[in-house]
């Protein structure tokens, strides 16, 4: 209840500065923006920003941060369902149902729902983290190496589930991805592997070959196909869902919501994992598991939920511990030093009434990124209406700059163009492309942290089963992975033939 | 365009079965490829490590089992569609896709050389070509106008210059 | 073959002379335009922050703000290659870091340590011993003594394999003879975490790393490899005075070309100097948690050469080179 009455204080301390509040929209204009190009990222929007804080008051630097942060996320979904382009990797989810509801002339209700989802994933995160922050605080400490790799298996086995339309291709595809994240410098022995003697190589170049496989793809694919063909999807729709609509989605967003927090306190895992984790879990629970991958809203408002469910648990290691999860909290560590305030256990004692103002100044945060997004949906859902002629050569574009811009690397173009050309023919094989997103996200965290865990261990492979932690995801991964398999070889018998065509085409 | 390759190639037919096989034979000779360069790495400084290679050679077997896998269940499908043979001209109607990936590996060779703002022009004037706005003044002007459009949003609102082009300086 | 060297002889000529014209004409007006600074690190990184703070202080002193350039990959490898590539015109500076004298060794890299001019060093960091607060070790010989009893029993923590940090473990190793298991982690914040959670025991990141959670009780800073006690740190020993002879700091600095003309190398120098000791910048750096070490382009060549001539050595004793 104290901490109830300190965050009315903290409402009351925020509409007295108007500059802040200004701040705020202005950081989720920003960041917004900066989420729909792709290529660009909110840790981007936030390094930029950052001298920019210098000579700013604590809770407007915070606030404008906080903003660029929560809308980057966000702005990511926009262009995933519009035109299957996830502008963030988080939104690589998102697009998996939303761009087949735009097909399917739905694009208005379904960026309706990932704006509502959005908003009501990200206030429950800060609201659990104002309110659970010193009950969560140590969980992000028992995360170890061997736990991480654990959390990385899980998400590896969601390929199952994310490739329904053929098993056996998706697992090839994400079989690809896997290989694909061992380019680079060896984590753990620094040697570079497969990089051919390019320097561009010792890091696996993610973002570009995620522009490339979703957005370059999908924009040759379009080029070759008539504008009939697309005429169904430039219906819009209405926005807002209808309650009926709704009320089923209620569950879905809550618990989404929650995992995505849970998720966001573990250093080192993000939204990228918390949306594909919420989206496997949404499917886990829902009555028409055919139906995902297909067009399901539920799948939108699972991934957006929990990516920006994220942030709130992202921010709780970084201010209650001093432990940064990821680049935008590191940048915001510093942010909060800089301003003299110390994070860790006694910043909530010491600067109590300010923390307190800056969590209210995020609640708003996500009523303005609420406002902006319902407000500008009308006029962005109009993109997929601007010709064929013009919009393909635009994406392809902004494929080429925003790739660019990442490391200021015409060598990452090239990287984006190879993954495009190889994107647009496995899609022409019904090859899909997330499950290759996927596993260069968890690939490279399930192979350091395994080995990791091993020299932790000296040596012992006993992390595998002695561990509480490692033991519940390790099984919950083998689960989702066995479910989809043992299905199929129960249904197979009744429908061998339907199987095999599926399996096989 | 179609017309051309119509008669280049009048009863070239391609087996469907070979479409289906090329992915997975691909896959299989990168995987090989790998796993024979992986061989190749040398062992950890750290005593308790696996090495740099083994997660490599593991991902690399197991992507060629489930390509042997797809291969195995293609040859034992016996329905019609997978035994139909494709002419060469049923592929015309993707032949504005290949264009367009053409085009896009010539920007990006002009980059570096002429710059954004000129590669990128010539770019989009080519693609809104392609895709049927063919109008001799106003096509050009649209792709000047976008392309200005990305530049000065980039440049001047988010700080990251883009290439200028070597030959032009 | 005649007329193709008589070609070629005549470009060198031409581009020679172009050079020398080009030089000539920008000294004396230098700088008229935009200066860019390459980082090799990412947007967000202390590199970058450093880097940051520094443009935004240099306004005042340059004409036109300078432009940041993040051209990241390779543990640096990209950036640096880069800075090396630029054209030495002055406008193309660029970040440097104690990485320019390691990758080289590591046989990683076209470029060598010489292959950079240093205009003047901004920040040092030395590698620090930290341990958790709830650990048995006080003092620096008390850890070291546990150390030798248990051989590979004490895991340290670094940012990532050949890295700074963890060559700073493994000269340690070296100097006292101990052995230690490094557990390589993605960079200083990841060690830091690990060492917080109980899961290793010490690791060797910079004072100003672990400074946060020194602050919050939650971390012990046994002893610092620097030659003399560092600002903020005052009451913790350094190496030396345990009778270790080792201090291993990571630097940032701004470096040019080698072929950068040297009437624009002083222009620079001076440019740099009053905006490193600009008061905003050195403000910028201490809430950072930075340590301001303003060392000018001589000084700086020498740590740059003592340096490169260290970590040769190490890394051909550890057999990290090729």
């Amino acid at each position: 209840m104290q901490d109830f009455s300190m965050l009315i204080n903290g409402v009351l301390a925020l509409f007295d500065q108007p500059m802040s509040l200004l701040f705020a929209v202005l950081g989720v204009t920003l960041g917004v923006l900066l989420g729909i190009l792709p290529g660009l990222t909110a840790t981007m929007g936030v390094a930029i920003l950052l001298p920019f804080t210098f000579g700013m008051d604590p809770v407007p630097a915070l606030l404008m941060i906080s903003g660029v942060y929560f809308g980057g996320i966000y702005g990511g979904s926009i262009t995933a369902i519009l035109l299957n382009i996830p502008g963030t990797p988080a939104a690589a989810a998102t697009a998996l149902d939303g761009y087949q509801l735009t097909r399917q002339g739905k694009a208005g209700i379904t960026l309706g729902t990932a704006t509502l989802s959005s908003f009501i994933g990200g206030t429950i995160s800060i609201l659990i983290l104002i309110f659970m922050a010193p009950l969560l605080a140590d969980f992000a400490l028992k995360f170890s190496a061997a736990e991480n790799f654990a959390l990385a298996v899980f998400g590896l086995s969601i390929i199952v589930s994310i490739s329904s339309h053929s098993m056996l291709k998706g697992l090839i595809a994400g079989g690809i991805g896997l290989l694909i994240a061992t380019v680079g410098l060896d984590p753990m022995s620094g040697y570079p592997r497969f990089t051919g003697g390019f320097n561009e190589l010792m890091s696996v170049p993610f973002i570009p070959i995620m522009i490339g496989l979703f957005a370059a793809s999908e924009a040759f694919k379009s080029l070759s196909e008539t504008q009939a063909a697309r005429s169904s999807a430039s219906a819009i729709g209405r926005i807002i869902p209808s309650w009926s609509t709704f009320k089923g989605l209620i569950p879905t967003i809550l618990r989404s919501a929650g995992l995505g927090s849970f998720i966001g306190s573990i250093p080192g895992a993000g939204a990228d994992i918390a949306s594909f984790v919420a989206y496997n879990e949404a499917k886990r629970f829902s009555k028409n598991k055919e139906n995902f991958g297909k067009g399901e809203l539920q799948g939108v408002a699972a991934a957006e939920s929990a990516s920006n469910g994220c942030t709130g648990g992202a921010l709780l290691p970084m201010l209650t511990l001093g432990i940064p999860g990821d680049a935008v909290t590191a940048v915001m560590l510093g942010a909060l030093v800089l301003q003299g305030l110390q994070p860790g256990p006694m910043l909530f004692a010491e600067h109590g009434e300010l923390v307190f103002t800056v969590f209210a100044g995020m609640l708003f945060c996500y009523l303005i990124l609420l406002a902006i997004g319902l407000a500008s949906l009308r006029m962005v859902v109009k993109i997929i209406r601007i010709p064929k002629a013009i919009l393909t050569p635009t994406i392809l574009s902004l494929c080429v700059v925003g790739t660019y811009a990442i490391n200021n690397s015409v060598f990452d173009i090239a990287i984006m163009l190879a993954a495009g050309i190889a994107g647009y023919i496995m899609q022409k094989r019904d090859f899909p492309p997330s499950p290759i997103v996927l596993a260069l996200i968890m690939g490279p965290m399930a192979e350091s942290n395994f080995r990791r865990a091993l020299s932790l261990q000296g040596g012992s492979y006993d992390f595998l089963y002695t561990r509480p932690i490692t033991v519940v995801l390790l099984s919950i991964a083998l689960l989702t992975l066995s479910y989809p398999i043992y299905r199929k070889l129960r249904s197979k018998p009744k429908a061998q033939a339907a199987a095999d065509a599926a399996s096989g085409q | 365009m179609s017309a051309q390759q119509e008669k280049s190639c009048p009863g070239f037919q391609i087996h469907s079965r070979w479409l289906e096989l090329s992915i997975p034979l691909i896959t299989i000779a990168l995987a090989s490829f790998a796993l024979f360069t992986a061989s190749f790495f040398p062992a950890s400084l750290l005593k308790t490590d696996v090495g740099p290679s083994r997660f490599p050679i593991v991902y690399a077997i197991l992507l060629i089992a489930l390509c042997l896998g797809l291969i195995v269940l293609i040859l034992r499908t016996k329905n019609a569609a997978s035994t139909a043979k494709i002419s060469l001209r049923d592929f015309r109607t993707e032949i504005k896709s290949v264009v367009g990936i053409v085009a896009s590996v010539a920007n990006f060779v002009l980059i570096p050389l002429v710059g954004f703002l000129v590669a990128n022009t010539l770019y989009m004037t080519c693609l809104i070509w392609l895709l049927g706005y063919r109008h001799r003044l106003m096509t050009p002007l649209v792709a000047v106008a976008i392309t200005s459009l990305i530049y000065v949003v980039f440049y001047f609102g988010l700080n990251v210059p883009l290439p200028e082009g070597e030959l032009l300086d | 073959m005649k007329s193709r060297k008589l070609v070629s002889t005549l470009a060198k000529a031409i581009i020679t002379s172009t050079f020398i014209l080009g030089s000539i004409a920008s000294a004396a007006s230098y700088p008229s335009k935009q200066i860019e600074v390459i980082v090799p690190y990412s947007a967000g990184g202390g590199t970058d922050l450093v880097t940051r703070a520094f443009a935004d202080a240099a306004k005042q002193y340059l004409p036109e703000a300078m432009g940041v350039v993040n051209k990241t990959g390779g543990g640096g490898a990209v950036g640096l290659s880069e800075i090396v590539r630029a054209r030495a015109d002055g406008y193309h500076i660029g970040m440097g870091t104690v990485e320019l004298a390691m990758l080289p060794h590591l046989g990683m890299v076209t470029f060598q340590a010489e292959d950079f001019v240093p205009i003047a060093r901004l920040n040092a960091e030395p590698s620090a011993i930290s341990v958790n607060a709830d650990s048995p070790w006080q003092t620096y010989d008390e850890f070291i003594a546990h150390a030798k009893a248990n051989p590979g029993a004490i895991r340290i923590g670094n940012s990532g394999t050949g890295a700074i940090w963890h060559l700073a473990a493994e000269a340690l190793a070296d100097k006292t003879g101990t052995q230690f298991s490094h557990i390589p982690y993605d960079g200083a914040n990841p060690a830091v975490t690990a060492l917080l959670g109980g899961h290793i025991e010490a690791v060797t990141v910079s004072p100003a790393e672990v400074a946060n959670h020194v602050k919050n009780g939650k971390v012990r800073i046994l002893t610092i490899m620097s030659d003399e006690r560092i600002a903020g740190f005052e009451d913790i020993p350094t190496l030396k005075e345990s009778g270790v002879d080792l201090s291993i700091m990571t630097w940032r600095g701004i470096v040019v070309p080698k072929k950068t003309p040297e009437d624009i190398q002083m222009v620079l120098r001076d440019a740099v100097k009053q905006t490193a000791n600009d008061d905003g910048f050195k403000s910028a750096l201490a809430k950072m948690n930075l340590t301001h070490a303003y060392l000018d382009a001589p000084e700086f060549q020498k740590t740059i050469s003592r340096d490169d001539v260290f970590f040769k050595d190490l890394m051909k004793k550890l057999g990290l080179g090729s």
